[in-house]
């Protein structure tokens, strides 16, 4: 675990109760999933998440590619490499602020990726008729697939249903105060899951 | 700084599909003290729908207390819809049973049409309006909770100082008032009874030294040690070269924009010097999502004071900012699976050539992810047609962001078969009232090369304040 001395004091990041290791189980997983659908749609790899922990100042927790390796791995429901890592709180932190920062950084992309998806659902059509949405359903359901444990595969429609739900998330996650969002989102997340 | 007495703007935000206008009048109270006591902030909230000509779009207005209200709703709804995120339908609504509560204080109500549209009942908000609810689809959604936190943000600050000012104006007479009662009062009864309680002391004091040694329960009074905080709290400092962070999730806030606003009742006099918030002394942000209104120590401000709503209604009758399972909905726990066995081969995670999914090869070919990643920035090379590339050299040449822009301007442009615009459309208020220092060539002039293509083109423009250009073709869904 890292030295706490190296997270900030975060005032948007409320934090009554220490979530147990089954709820940090719930953040773990939730935000690798949020972490697939920038990588996604944005086509953003583990360059752009440590240029972007450099920027926010947090080279100590993201530092480079193994540490976030080692990070995403925590979800427990990848495929397993065995002495899983654990997340702590800080750790969640810092994974919040970057998933906000893409988030906001990719944000016209984003907005159009929904503005698309709001169009197709009007015009009776199918999501994945529009590029960049089909490029996204495709990229999401590929990385799924293939991080995730067997036990936890779905039919290509319940992901697809995920990933563009994930998608509009990411807008909101993108917004001035998205980091807040999605950090009590991830609370409420894990006490009610 | 002088506020005029008709109402003021205060702040403004444009987000693409709504405006939020924020205003103050200035009370009359003002002139019986060196400050500008605002009495009461109003909103003016404009849906923009660039779909809809504008004598269809809607707008709403109200007062400060509706505007809290209408904030508390979308913020808590906003939280509740982020929280369902799973593989299923949502089943269940995302509103709170409150509907007789929300039938007392008429606030406004949120409720989902699926997970693209969501129904916002304006309550009292809408009771002058044709119509009492407005269907919003996500990036309205988004746009309006990204305005209302905008504004808490801004306002957060203020109504403490205004607070502060205000008990200070009422201090001031209470003080003086106070002082001349004590006066009279002091000579006519304390004085008496501080004679008679002389005398007796002079004649119990041993007695009472006595007490007080024989009775050690006096001495082991300490004072009061507040409770050591729980061990399972982690320890958070600040490390100097993260406390930059702190800043950077929120730009500025839009000032009054130079164009005028929408025409209202009142006429809008100018002040003689901008309305300025005070300073950002932002205090250590309240647990959750409640605006703290409650009167706390002066920040250092002076220059406005808020009056009192006189018939404000309990914040707490809407305000439930809970996002634990109180709230009664549970999620559906699809992800909260047990931990796996770890597997006995790590390789097997970087597995990359898992065979594609059965929808991509099957029912999209045409969809299957590119060989090489790439990013967005990186957009000219992947250009459909050269026009877009076009577009986006001529604006980087003439896009100079005006000073006083913070946030994106976006237009679509229709492009015709000989490259000249037929129509721009400006994405939102912001970009409206920019359009005229974009430098848009005008309408049916040569502009960029002819159209290979049949039919007309649609293009995304993308202008930062920072300077960038971004140019996109439109997608369309195609049958």
């Amino acid at each position: 675990m890292k030295p706490s001395t190296i997270v900030p004091n975060w005032e948007d990041f409320p934090l009554e109760t220490v979530p147990d290791d089954g709820q940090l189980d719930n953040i773990k997983t939730h935000l690798d999933l949020i972490l697939m659908a920038l990588e996604a749609l944005g086509h953003l790899g583990s360059d752009a998440m440590i240029q972007t922990a450099k920027k926010l100042h947090l080279e100590e927790i993201v530092g480079d590619r193994i540490s976030l390796w080692r990070l995403r791995q925590s979800n427990p429901l990848r495929k397993s490499s065995g002495g899983r890592k654990k997340l702590d709180v800080d750790e969640a932190r810092s994974l919040v602020l970057i998933i906000s920062t893409l988030a906001q950084d990719n944000q016209e992309l984003i907005r159009r990726a929904v503005m698309l998806l709001e169009q197709a659902t009007l015009q009776h059509q199918e999501p994945h008729k529009s590029p960049i949405l089909g490029d996204y359903l495709d990229q999401f359901t590929t990385l799924y697939q293939e991080r995730l444990d067997e036990s936890q595969q779905r039919p290509v429609q319940d992901i697809s249903r995920l990933a563009l739900k994930l998608l509009i998330d990411l807008l909101f996650y993108s917004g001035n105060k998205g980091h807040r969002r999605l950090w009590l989102a991830l609370l409420d997340y894990s006490y009610s899951a | 700084m002088i506020l005029s007495p008709n109402p003021t703007i205060l702040r403004r935000y444009t987000p693409p599909t709504c405006t939020l206008n924020i205003w103050a009048t200035l009370s009359p109270l003002s002139r019986w003290t060196n400050l500008n006591i605002v009495d009461g902030l109003k909103f003016e909230l404009l849906f923009d729908d660039p779909r809809l000509l504008d004598q269809e779009q809607m707008s709403i207005t109200g007062n400060h207390e509706q505007l809290e209200s209408l904030a508390e709703v979308v913020s808590h709804y906003v939280q509740r819809f982020l929280q369902k995120t799973t593989f299923s339908e949502h089943s269940q609504p995302l509103t709170r049973h409150d509907t007789a509560l929300q039938e007392i204080t008429h606030s406004p109500q949120l409720t989902n049409k699926g997970f693209l549209f969501h129904e916002l009942d304006l309550g009292s908000l809408g009771k002058h309006l044709s119509r009492s609810s407005i269907t919003l689809n996500s990036s309205q959604l988004f746009d309006l909770a990204d305005a209302l936190d905008s504004y808490r943000q801004d306002l957060q600050g203020i109504p403490q100082i205004y607070r502060a000012n205000q008990r200070k104006t009422l201090s001031l007479w209470g003080s003086i008032a106070a002082v001349i009662l004590l006066a009279v009062t002091i000579p006519l009864f304390v004085w008496p009874w501080y004679q008679i309680q002389l005398a007796k002391n002079e004649g119990d004091a041993p007695e009472n030294e006595e007490n007080m040694a024989t009775n050690p329960a006096f001495l082991d009074v300490n004072p009061p040690v507040p409770p050591p905080p729980p061990e399972t709290i982690p320890k958070l400092t600040i490390p100097p070269n993260i406390a930059a962070r702190e800043q950077l999730p929120t730009p500025p806030p839009q000032e009054a924009l130079p164009t005028p606003p929408r025409p209202q009742n009142a006429p809008l006099v100018a002040p003689s010097n901008p309305v300025v918030s005070p300073s950002p002394i932002v205090p250590p942000a309240p647990p959750r999502q409640v605006l703290d209104l409650a009167p706390q120590e002066p920040l250092g401000g002076n220059q406005v004071t808020i009056l009192p709503a006189p018939l404000a209604a309990p914040k707490k009758a809407t305000v439930e900012p809970s996002l634990s399972t109180a709230n009664g909905i549970s999620l559906t726990p699809e992800l909260n699976l047990p931990n796996l066995p770890p597997l006995e081969n790590p390789s097997a995670i970087r597995s990359s050539d898992t065979s594609i999914t059965a929808r991509s090869s099957q029912d999209l070919p045409s969809f299957s992810p590119p060989s090489s990643p790439s990013t967005p920035s990186e957009q000219g090379l992947l250009d459909p047609i050269p026009q877009v590339a076009e577009v986006r050299d001529y604006f980087q040449k003439t896009w100079k962001p005006p000073s006083d822009l913070n946030q994106t301007l976006e237009y679509r442009l229709l492009l015709g078969k000989n490259g000249s615009i037929q129509e721009v459309t400006p994405l939102g208020r912001a970009a409206a009232l920019y359009q005229p220092q974009t430098a848009m060539p005008s309408p049916n002039q040569p502009f960029v090369s002819p159209l290979s293509v049949e039919g007309k083109q649609t293009l995304r423009l993308v202008l930062t304040p920072k300077g960038e250009v971004k140019t996109f073709l439109e997608d369309r869904i195609d049958n």
